[in-house]
């Protein structure tokens, strides 16, 4: 259901109030297109979407700014889009992650063992091998990422790694999934993960909701029967690089993860 | 960029008050993924800052790790987290010295966490100048379990043969063996070609002393590595075999742990130190 008709469906006291907050966000430079999200989007549940309008109505009436009042609301909000069933979850999910953040990540699994930088360190050293090594344990303990993780898969090979199908260069991944805030010089990290090994986390189609306080380069799929989201790939394209296939999962670790990963 | 516009607007004042936000995550940011921690999106609009409003951050986060380091247990866990890793990749000469006070005073506070506690411990790891074998001393001695992966990556940083002493006293856990075996490799690859080989060479005189958990990641690493040719590396060796004598005259291990430091990374101090041995 569209925000129209979720927007008619609450009652009139939060009616009255949305489209106010929905104004205040597209005010702000910061946050005019969590505001045409909202507008856009089509992947919540009619119950769940009308849950998220009723928050920030609420969070704007207790006097909270709109960017606060959005915060409030979405948080609630996560992983509500619709659930993929098991028989079309695929075999694979592929994850970009800067290098630092996974470094971190891994630091954070080793429990004191590791700095960050020993750890960005060793995945730099790992990178391409076929096995972790020393690093084993603290790479696989690490989270894929925090709820909610976004993830990507190949649709015409979901059981192959999904960066075999993706440019295999940085500028080619930061197009195609959308990474526009990654600059130029900054190394990022492909994991491709087995969704079984993985735990097989409930998979969904993500919303405004999950993009959250980062919704730049998010951009609701206008059909609200698809199965996933699409990405949407930096301007100007050259490259004329598809749109891929995007999906949200609660946190876990890095059980699952295929070999060789890549730093790239 | 978001955020940019906000931030080059406001008086410097008033950046400090959004810096504590943004640290919490309660402000737009130029995020790479939504999850990515708020510092590093802190550090890619630093990017495209004006110098003015990039200024005023670096005296922001310089007073609010102030703030912190005067009171560590007073703010929330993640916020002060995020805290200590933006000023650690700000390289204010200030940082270090800061957090090294506080890391001398850490068993003042029972209530850090430990994720807090490897973090402030951490960054003084990465954040140059390197602390002196001495300073990790002291802060192996709060607490040897918990710190020794944290201290052998500062003394390694600044003294590999104290470094490679303290690995028969590693905590005897899997994670500490692999985790040495990492920082020997890291350290093994800032080297020069020749103090490598008297890396390789100490670290294999002294596996036998070893627990087996550390010996064995360790000496698998030690047996990827060139050794050096036959000569080198037997002062270590030496010490390797004095070190028992000492630990059956004083008897404890933390006692141990102090005198290798001590005599392999500072030899005037040290030659005090062996002779009742």
């Amino acid at each position: 259901m569209g925000y129209q008709e979720t927007l008619a469906s609450i009652p009139e006291d939060a009616r009255n109030r949305v489209p106010g907050a929905v104004a205040a966000l597209a005010s702000c430079p910061d946050h005019r297109q969590v505001a045409s999200n909202i507008e856009d989007e089509t992947a919540l549940a009619e119950h769940h979407f009308r849950h998220l309008l009723e928050d920030l109505a609420d969070a704007t009436h207790h006097g909270l700014g709109p960017a606060e009042a959005w915060r409030q609301a979405f948080q609630g909000s996560r992983l509500r889009g619709a659930g993929l069933p098991p028989a079309q979850c695929p075999q694979m999910l592929g994850r970009v992650k800067t290098l630092a953040t996974r470094a971190i990540a891994v630091a954070g699994a080793s429990n004191g063992s590791l700095t960050k930088a020993e750890a960005e360190h060793e995945l730099r050293g790992r990178a391409g091998q076929p096995a972790l090594g020393w690093a084993e344990p603290f790479i696989r303990a690490a989270l894929l990422g925090r709820t909610p993780v976004w993830v990507t898969f190949d649709r015409a090979s979901p059981g192959s790694s999904p960066f075999l199908n993706l440019p295999p260069d940085r500028e080619g991944l930061r197009v195609a999934l959308g990474l526009g805030h990654v600059r130029p010089d900054e190394p990022l990290v492909l994991l491709a993960c087995d969704y079984a090994k993985t735990g097989a986390p409930s998979l969904h189609r993500p919303t405004v909701a999950d993009a959250g306080a980062a919704p730049h380069y998010y951009r609701p799929r206008p059909a609200p029967q698809e199965p996933w989201g699409l990405t949407a790939p930096l301007a100007p394209n050259v490259r004329g690089l598809a749109p891929q296939p995007e999906l949200v999962m609660p946190e876990c670790p890095c059980a699952g993860l295929a070999l060789p990963f890549q730093v790239v | 960029m978001i955020g940019l516009e906000k931030v080059n607007g406001l008086a410097p004042t008033a950046i400090q008050e959004w810096l504590a936000g943004a640290l919490r995550g309660r402000e737009p940011l130029p995020k790479a993924t939504p999850d990515e921690p708020p510092h590093l999106a802190i550090l890619r609009l630093r990017h495209e800052l004006t110098s003015r409003a990039d200024t005023a951050l670096a005296d922001g986060a310089r007073a609010l790790l102030g703030q912190f380091c005067d009171h560590p247990t007073s703010q929330p866990d993640d916020y002060a987290q995020e805290l200590v890793a933006l000023c650690s990749n700000l390289r204010d000469p200030e940082t270090p010295r800061r957090l090294g006070d506080l890391a001398l005073r850490l068993s003042d506070f029972p209530r850090i966490s430990d994720d807090l506690r490897f973090a402030v411990l951490g960054a003084l790891v990465d954040t140059p100048p390197p602390r002196d074998v001495a300073f990790w001393r002291q802060i192996l001695g709060q607490n040897p379990h918990k710190d020794a992966g944290m201290a052998l990556s500062g003394i390694l940083a600044v003294d590999w043969r104290a470094g490679v002493s303290l690995l028969p006293d590693l905590p005897e856990t899997e994670s500490a063996g692999r985790a040495a075996a990492i920082k020997l490799d890291k350290t093994w690859a800032y080297l020069s070609a020749e103090h490598r080989a008297s890396l390789v060479d100490a670290v294999r005189s002294i596996l036998p002393r070893c627990p087996r958990v550390i010996s064995q990641p360790v000496g698998d690493w030690a047996g990827t590595k060139p050794a050096a040719a036959p000569g080198n590396g037997q002062s270590v060796s030496l010490l390797a075999e004095w070190s028992p004598t000492f630990i059956r005259v004083v008897g404890s291990r933390a006692a141990s742990a102090r005198f290798r430091c001590a005599r392999l990374g500072a030899p005037r101090e040290a030659e005090g130190v062996l002779v009742p041995a």
